[in-house]
């Protein structure tokens, strides 16, 4: 009976500290898909940069006060090697011709390799707002009214473009991409002294001239309208969010002309990244805390979901879309669901963009720097 | 360890014990300088039970059974509770059988009886139970094995004792079956005494609480009984609780404390406008985090009096900054955020830009229920059943403690012009919100999680600003898990109860009978063969009871308790950030004008209003707004 009575107590014992236990299931573990933790390093990153990666190495801009550029093994997060950077936080990095090159009140080339400084030359206004790239040779960032293509061997310019010599306020260059022969450049236009109107300026250059090929121009003038990163570029269109009104726009590549347009939820920040694009689906996060899936040709709703804070970026992952809303949180690809939030169980919020290289996304926060390593498609 | 307890400056004690009533009793005591209270918590993982301090750090942490015979507590332990001093069960009115050893006799004991006797020597006292057995043989019933017990109990003075006359503690038991005594059991001899607790008052913030407090000679249960007092109050008759009123000032009175600092050549002013009852250091952490990543010239912070017109706060800060040359934004937490609007409505387009947190533009439903009121309300929730003045006087510091960290603002009623201003539907904020804005706008809006949300609120409100620098969360985060902690330990401490009157028999080593009661099983239960069958049964019984009485009580309250705050400042709307609904959060937009455009933020890693200014995630959403209004030279 003793004996009886001990099993008795014991399979009490466990009924009861499991119903103490939370009730929800457990995720799907991503892990068996394919999705794994490359490495979690300590940093201390607040600011919204964009880092860069190469086959070797990610390279981000911590927060100030720690005013260094600092690269990292991107398998394993070793420290590579970290160089003093000028005041001033870079909106992002970009690695062509084995420098990395950022822009702020200077626009500087480090050495890939060793961090150090090859060059650094004096920018007539702060580039700290805009979204900088490099490519073959050229490192393209814009201003207030300027866009720069400087020479990435060097720091001398190729060529230098004003915009709209007659806007009367302020303008800022957002984000610029380089597609093929063609340089893309999101300006905000103010349309006010304070800018509490302005309008999205789309501009399309000869990437070897400057010149321009084609504007357009988004937004009514009558609330605050622009594109706060550059822009994504398929075979065939164009596509950007306009962060003030939240709404996803596309436009026809070759003439500026707009294809279709999706509203978000009306009186949020739209989205803060470029779309990712995989074949003629998009993905694109927003201001509302929606992760969505477009159709490239139309801006047809593939599925939608909502997360919980405001959405910053998201990169494809396998089988999976990543979203961060100051966490990971990791989608299914095909519906959207959310397998699981705050993958890494982060505490502190992450703050970088979430940045693909292969099958690898990187991202960086407040407090530690992630790699992930994604499965196969 | 008796008289009374000193309390240095700036400390604060608490104690707790199991008393003779089977409830748990703490004890806190607070100097005079500060009235602030940091709610601890109590968790129990199997048999091991931990006291903790407000950030979840094990301050001590002691075996339950030990904890149940608390030294120098009242009450002692739970055995005390079962053989209460001054008589057992099996007395009746034979003084003889009461004590026999007083008649000059040794007990008595017929078949399957006990007899007990009582008898005191200075400050020791000695319980002697006889229980015979029985034995049964063809229908007869004879003697059995007799078996005598002797409990040795010392007299301990407490510090609670002038509410108790005589306090015992046991110290041995003894057993002898007609032969020599043989010691029984002593490990419950190794009393564990519960060590006052300490917390230290290390920030400015709380000296300057000082003002808070209702009568400055009143002690603990003074205080508590003027809170006891206070019923719930329409608005205007509240207003006239003259004692409270009175140190309305010193509660919210203005920081005195303006910070202008010219951080760069170059770059824009940035300004920062606190909430109410808050001062220009509600900033020390986000300021400099801001200043040092985007191009800030120079930044201003300004203490305002905080109980002023809103309107009239507005007005001096636009005076303050009417010649500041450049781009110029603003940054408002809570009521600063409407501080921040009015005086950039009123400088035209001086002003580049307004970024609100959390402030309450349609109004605060909280708003509506002065302190006082609320500080009642939430009394009545948690119910009457104090248990003595003790823990009555521990609820309502509590219940005060976390009211005037966050709400003062209802402190004095009528007193307040700025309580007018926040009410839903005030004229203020009609007028505000019909004026246009040639500005940038933008706000930013918090949800936490509706479950514990007071909690976090008041651990929040805790945090100094600084720990920012350090990326460390506002404390109300872990003060949050302590309390789902503490839940969770009394969810299964109330399950737990019900498997332990199961087992109870299972317990004593004998058979079970199917009964459930000491009394009942007296003489009905097969031969239990010993004394200590019948102890150890009525043992876990009551040990059931407790855990089921402790469990219980827990759950309900803070449910309670949880779901009436969560009414209180949301309303009909669940969500808030823990004082604020979310939806008033949320920047109007202004008739003839667009939306203003926001972000939000939820969730678990979402702190509460309290904590928003030393918050890093509001600091990275703040970072991330300024960069959209394009904060650069």
């Amino acid at each position: 009976m003793k004996q009886l009575s001990s099993r008795a107590s014991l399979t009490t014992v466990v009924t009861l500290l499991c119903a103490c236990t939370e009730g929800t299931a457990p995720p799907p573990n991503v892990n068996d898909d394919g999705l794994r933790l490359l490495f979690r390093i300590p940093v201390m990153s607040t600011s919204f940069v964009v880092p860069a990666v190469d086959d070797t190495r990610v390279v981000i801009a911590p927060s100030a006060p720690n005013l260094w550029i600092v690269a990292y093994d991107r398998l394993n997060g070793a420290e590579l090697w970290r160089s003093p950077r000028p005041a001033g936080t870079p909106r992002s990095l970009s690695i062509d011709q084995n420098r990395v090159l950022f822009a702020g009140e200077y626009a500087v080339a480090l050495d890939v390799l060793t961090g150090a400084e090859l060059w650094r030359v004096s920018l007539p206004v702060s580039a700290s707002l805009c979204v900088t790239a490099a490519y073959d040779g050229s490192f393209y960032l814009g201003t207030d009214h300027e866009l720069f293509a400087l020479d990435a061997r060097n720091g001398a310019t190729r060529w230098r473009t004003a915009l709209g010599a007659d806007w009367e306020f302020r303008s800022i260059v957002r984000g610029v991409t380089v597609a093929g022969d063609t340089v893309f450049a999101a300006v905000e236009r103010y349309l006010t002294v304070n800018g509490e109107r302005s309008q999205a300026y789309i501009v399309a250059l000869d990437r070897s001239t400057g010149d321009v090929l084609w504007t357009h121009i988004e937004g009514d003038g009558q609330q605050m309208s622009y594109a706060i990163s550059e822009v994504a570029v398929t075979d065939a269109a164009i596509v950007f969010g306009d962060r003030g009104r939240n709404v996803v726009v596309a436009l026809d590549r070759n003439s500026g002309e707009a294809l279709w347009r999706f509203g978000g939820e009306l009186g949020f920040f739209g989205p803060f990244s470029p779309p990712s694009l995989s074949g003629d689906t998009l993905f694109i996060t927003s201001g509302d805390s929606y992760v969505r899936a477009l159709r490239v040709g139309n801006g047809e709703v593939l599925w939608q979901i909502r997360g919980g804070s405001s959405m910053d970026s998201q990169a494809l992952c396998g089988r999976f879309v990543l979203s961060s809303d100051s966490r990971v949180n990791v989608h299914e690809r095909s519906s959207g669901r959310i397998l699981q939030r705050n993958f890494g169980n982060e505490s502190a919020p992450l703050s970088s963009r979430l940045v693909r290289y292969g099958r690898d996304v990187y991202v960086f926060g407040a407090q530690s720097g992630y790699g992930f390593r994604c499965g196969v498609e | 360890m008796s008289g009374p307890l000193e309390v240095q400056p700036d400390e604060y004690y608490v104690e707790g014990g199991f008393g003779t009533d089977d409830q748990l009793h703490f004890g806190v005591y607070w100097d005079q300088s500060a009235t602030a209270m940091h709610i601890g918590a109590m968790r129990t993982v199997g048999n091991q039970l931990s006291i903790l301090d407000r950030f979840g750090a094990v301050l001590h942490s002691t075996q339950f059974n030990a904890f149940m015979a608390v030294n120098g507590l009242p009450g002692g332990s739970l055995l005390d509770a079962l053989l209460p001093p001054g008589g057992n069960g099996g007395g009746g009115s034979n003084p003889c059988l009461v004590d026999p050893t007083a008649c000059g006799q040794q007990p008595q004991v017929a078949p399957n009886e006990q007899r007990s006797s009582i008898s005191e020597n200075g400050s020791e006292r000695l319980v002697t139970t006889v229980h015979r057995g029985s034995t049964t043989a063809m229908g007869m019933q004879s003697g059995g094995a007799t078996t005598t017990v002797t409990r040795r109990y010392r007299r301990f003075d407490s510090r609670w004792g002038a509410s108790r006359d005589t306090l015992w503690r046991l110290v041995e038991v003894r057993s002898s079956e007609q032969g020599p005594a043989t010691a029984l059991a002593s490990s419950f001899v190794q009393v564990t005494r519960i060590e006052y607790l300490r917390f230290n008052v290390n920030t400015a913030k709380d000296q300057q609480r000082a003002g808070r407090r209702l009568d400055a000679s009143a002690d603990s249960r003074t205080r508590a009984a003027e809170l006891e007092s206070v019923q719930p109050l329409p608005h205007t008759v509240a207003a006239n609780t003259v004692s409270v009123a009175a140190s309305a000032g010193g509660v919210c009175g203005n920081e005195g404390v303006n910070i202008d600092t010219v951080v760069a050549a170059s770059g824009v002013n940035l300004i920062w406008q606190h909430g109410i009852c808050s001062g220009a250091s509600t900033w020390d952490g986000m300021r400099p985090m801001i200043s040092s990543q985007l191009p800030v010239a120079r930044e201003l912070a300004f203490s305002l009096t905080p109980l002023d017109a809103i309107g009239s706060q507005a007005a001096v800060l636009q005076g303050a900054v009417s010649n500041l040359t450049g781009a110029t934004y603003i940054v408002g937490h809570s009521q600063g955020g409407l501080i921040a609007r009015r005086a950039a409505q009123l400088s035209g387009t001086a002003i580049a830009g307004v970024v609100t947190i959390a402030s309450p533009h349609e109004g605060a439903k909280i708003a509506e229920v002065p302190a006082e009121v609320l500080q009642s309300l939430l009394a009545s929730k948690i119910g009457g059943e104090c248990f003595g003045s003790v823990l009555c006087s521990v609820r309502d510091a509590a219940i005060a403690a976390a009211v005037s960290n966050v709400i003062t603002y209802g402190v004095a009623g009528a007193l307040a012009p700025v309580v007018n201003d926040l009410v839903p539907g005030a004229s203020f904020l009609s007028t505000l919100n019909s004026t246009p804005e040639p500005f940038q706008r933008a706000s930013i809006q918090v949800e936490v999680p509706p479950r514990w949300s007071l909690f976090r609120v008041v651990g929040d409100a805790t945090t100094a600003r600084t720990a920012l620098f350090t990326n460390q969360r506002p404390n109300g985060a872990q003060l949050t898990a302590n309390v789902e902690t503490v839940y969770r330990s009394a969810l299964f401490l109330r399950a737990l109860s019900t498997w332990v009157r199961y087992m109870a028999p299972a317990f004593s080593g004998g058979v079970s009978c199917g009964y459930s009661g000491y009394s009942t099983h007296w003489t009905a239960c097969s031969d239990p063969g010993s004394l200590s069958y019948w102890d150890s049964w009525s043992f876990w019984d009551h040990v059931a009871s407790l855990l089921y009485f402790v469990g219980n009580f827990v759950v309900t309250k803070l449910d309670v308790v949880d779901a009436f705050w969560n009414d209180l400042v949301g309303g009909t709307e669940i969500a808030s950030d823990g004082f604020l609904q979310y939806s008033t959060q949320r920047y109007p937009a202004v008739p003839g004008t667009f939306a203003p455009i926001r972000l939000s933020i939820q969730g678990e890693l979402a702190d509460s209003h309290t904590g928003e200014t030393a918050s890093p995630q509001v600091l990275v959403r703040l970072s991330q707004v300024l960069l959209d209004l394009g904060v650069v030279p």
